[in-house]
């Protein structure tokens, strides 16, 4: 816009000078003969720039218009010259006598029609139509912006189309929108559909009227129109707009106006697009392709672990590091993530991780230089030792990476895993897996050691016991069905069960958690007495205690001692999920 | 081609060394763990099992020798780890705790030291 509002100027100033556009230059500015053919101009165009900011009304451009072709006129008066003088002075259009309402059909299109000329020039006519097309929606954008105001691309490129179709049965050269044509009237303040049909209206006018009508109007008012206008657009991008704009983004305004200036509006494009694309370069760089980073301790899948296993994982969980991607990865960001994987490596053998996770839900995509990386990670983590694991991956991506070789297989579950959750599951499995554990659970292990002091309490965990009903669950059951009355509390033995959810009676479940033995099912709607919010069904088959809803005032009145108990354990498993989601919490924060 | 191969020289009627090398991930653990579980728990024996030169060591392949270790344990056998410098190896076996579970030693008369004790 501000390239628009620079070429406007140099356009006001060759219209004032009688040059071609090509021929401006210093020397001709500052040629003492010239001086009064464009000082007067610039200077009526820098009042009407400071009249419309001051008095920012539709009387105030016009005013000035006509107040300049009325002092023209009356100087021109009192200096006894003619309108002859000035049209030879180069102040007025000099007109040749041409009568008015003449034909409107050049005499080139009046004759038979040259078609091998026609063809000959159909590379210059595919040309011009392109160029149509390219000028309309770049001129539609930039008007857009100055009148503040969205357009239909759309339906502007087909009556444009129209439009010089029609042009072209009286030989007129295809057009577009103009800026400086839209942007005076809306200046103005007129911003209604009759200030076109007005303007043809004029220039119809001026065509039954004669060429005479032009000559009354100076250089200076029409060129310095123009100047205005260019001021208008410079101002308002370089200088108004510059608090906005931070100092990268108002060098390259700068930039632009400047190869405008010097190369013309074709080069300006190219350098505001390659400029525009390195500010996104570089301001995108800026963004961390790595969201989170966090450690198998801090960050747990939705798997509910016996407290044996929790503990294991709480002291080897530093094992697995799992690292959040987002965004669209590329040379500019790839980096931040090699250097996060890299500091990790930095440390002494025994404190790095075996498993790095990478989820890439939240990336868009990745380039070649971004695989290249990842290329080279995967070549720096099987030097040192480290499974990398992909979770979050979508085909694209998936396709990329097995095509690189840095996925070694297809297989879900195996060398990729469908989010995060399913991902950080394998590497804790993986891990417990190297540590071998008796699965089944006697129910004397539901509480920890430490948990039970004296006998008193030994023997109130017994009598707790007593109270609850060993039950089995046959693999694929449903424990807990979703939205329906309070649950009974079970205490898992053996067998893992799986809590999902469903938006909608239609809708796929989600999973939830997943909990393995040593962990209680059904604790929220046991105490809250709300319906259930998920289902619970067994993978395998599951062995369990089960106290009913209906029990628990009784236990509570008939044996404090063991109620108290009771409490206490599933606070505990409550207290163990609430720091693991602190955990998280302050991973993801952090 | 075969990047993982099996050694084995029994020292004594009771004492047997087993050389492991390559990468010991999903598909080299594949080419040796059969030969690998019968040489290393078939018999109460001690069992010195001689990591150096491992180039990978993925979760499966710790997986296989520490079902083997407890296997040979059972059977009142014992296993001994031998890395010698293997930096990479070794940082495996501690981040995830392997070196608890089974000796790790740094030069062969340690680890025959840890066999016979």
């Amino acid at each position: 816009m501000a390239g628009s509002g620079a070429l406007l100027v140099k356009g006001g100033l060759t219209v004032m000078l009688g040059l071609a556009a090509d021929r401006l230059s210093w020397t001709a500015l500052i040629e003492p003969a010239l001086l009064g053919r464009w000082l007067p101009g610039l200077a009526l165009a820098v009042l009407m720039a400071v009249a419309a900011r001051s008095w920012p009304s539709w009387r105030t451009i016009p005013s000035f218009l006509i107040g300049g072709i009325v002092v023209f006129h009356l100087l021109l008066a009192l200096s006894g010259g003619g309108l002859a003088a000035a049209m030879a002075a180069g102040l007025v259009p000099s007109v040749a006598a041409t009568p008015a309402g003449g034909s409107l059909v050049p005499p080139v299109l009046a004759g038979p029609v040259a078609w091998g000329a026609v063809l000959g020039s159909l590379p210059d006519i595919l040309a011009v139509a392109f160029l149509a097309n390219l000028g309309t929606l770049l001129n539609a954008s930039a008007i857009e912006v100055t009148v503040r105001r969205e357009l239909d691309f759309n339906h502007d490129l087909q009556v444009v189309g129209v439009a010089n179709l029609l042009a072209a049965l009286v030989g007129s050269p295809a057009g577009f929108h103009s800026l400086s044509s839209t942007a005076l009237p809306d200046q103005m303040g007129a911003r209604g559909r009759a200030v076109g049909l007005l303007a043809a209206l004029v220039c119809l006018a001026a065509w039954l009227a004669g060429p005479k009508l032009l000559a009354t109007i100076p250089f200076a008012v029409s060129g310095g129109l123009l100047v205005f206008l260019g001021i208008s657009l410079v101002s308002n991008w370089l200088v108004d707009r510059r608090r906005y704009l931070s100092l990268l983004e108002n060098a390259v305004l700068l930039a632009i106006l400047l190869v405008t200036l010097l190369a013309g509006w074709v080069a300006a494009l190219v350098a505001g697009l390659v400029l525009a694309l390195l500010l996104f370069v570089i301001d995108y760089s800026r963004i961390s392709a790595v969201r989170s980073v966090m450690s198998g301790r801090t960050r747990r899948s939705h798997v509910d672990r016996s407290p044996t296993r929790s503990r294991l994982l709480d002291r080897y969980g530093d094992s697995i590091l799992v690292i959040c991607l987002q965004g669209h990865l590329f040379f500019g960001t790839s980096h931040i993530l090699r250097r996060t994987i890299m500091e990790r490596l930095e440390v002494p053998s025994s404190a790095r991780p075996h498993w790095i996770l990478l989820d890439m839900r939240l990336t868009s995509g990745l380039d070649a230089s971004a695989l290249h990386t990842f290329q080279r990670l995967a070549q720096i983590c099987d030097s040192a030792g480290i499974e990398l694991v992909f979770s979050g991956l979508s085909s694209e991506t998936r396709r990329l990476l097995l095509r690189s070789e840095i996925l070694q297989g297809e297989r879900e579950g195996v060398h990729w895993f469908a989010d995060l959750d399913h991902g950080l599951e394998h590497c804790e499995n993986e891990l417990l897996s190297l540590h071998p554990l008796q699965e089944s659970v006697q129910p004397v292990d539901l509480m920890e050691a430490g948990d039970l002091s004296g006998e008193g309490e030994r023997e109130a965990l017994e009598r707790l016991l007593a109270r609850f009903e060993p039950v089995t669950f046959p693999a694929g059951s449903t424990i807990i069905e979703q939205d329906t009355p309070p649950s009974d509390l079970l205490l898992l033995l053996s067998g893992r069960v799986m809590v999902e959810r469903r938006s909608g009676p239609e809708d796929p479940p989600l999973r939830l958690r997943t909990m393995d033995p040593g962990t209680c099912v059904g604790e929220i709607g046991f105490y809250l007495g709300t319906p259930t919010t998920a289902s619970v069904s067994c993978e395998g088959e599951v062995r369990a205690l089960r106290l009913r809803h209906s029990d628990l005032a009784e236990l509570e009145r008939r044996d404090p001692r063991a109620a108290l108990l009771l409490h206490r354990l599933v606070a505990r498993r409550l207290a163990q999920r609430l720091v693991g989601t602190n955990q998280l919490a302050a991973a993801l924060a952090g | 081609m075969s990047t993982t191969s099996i050694e084995h020289e029994d020292l004594e009627d009771d004492l047997r060394r087993i050389r492991l090398s390559g990468r010991l991930d999903m598909v080299g653990v594949g080419e040796i763990e059969m030969r690998f579980t019968s040489l290393a728990a078939s018999r109460p024996i001690r069992v010195l099992v001689d990591l150096t030169g491992v180039t990978f060591l993925a979760s499966v392949g710790l997986r296989c020798i520490i079902h083997s270790a407890k296997a040979l344990e059972q059977k009142g056998g014992r296993m001994v780890l031998l890395l010698a410098d293997n930096t990479v190896v070794k940082g495996t076996l501690d981040t995830v705790g392997v070196s608890e579970i089974i000796p790790v030693r740094h030069d062969e008369a340690a680890a025959m030291d840890a066999l016979a004790a």
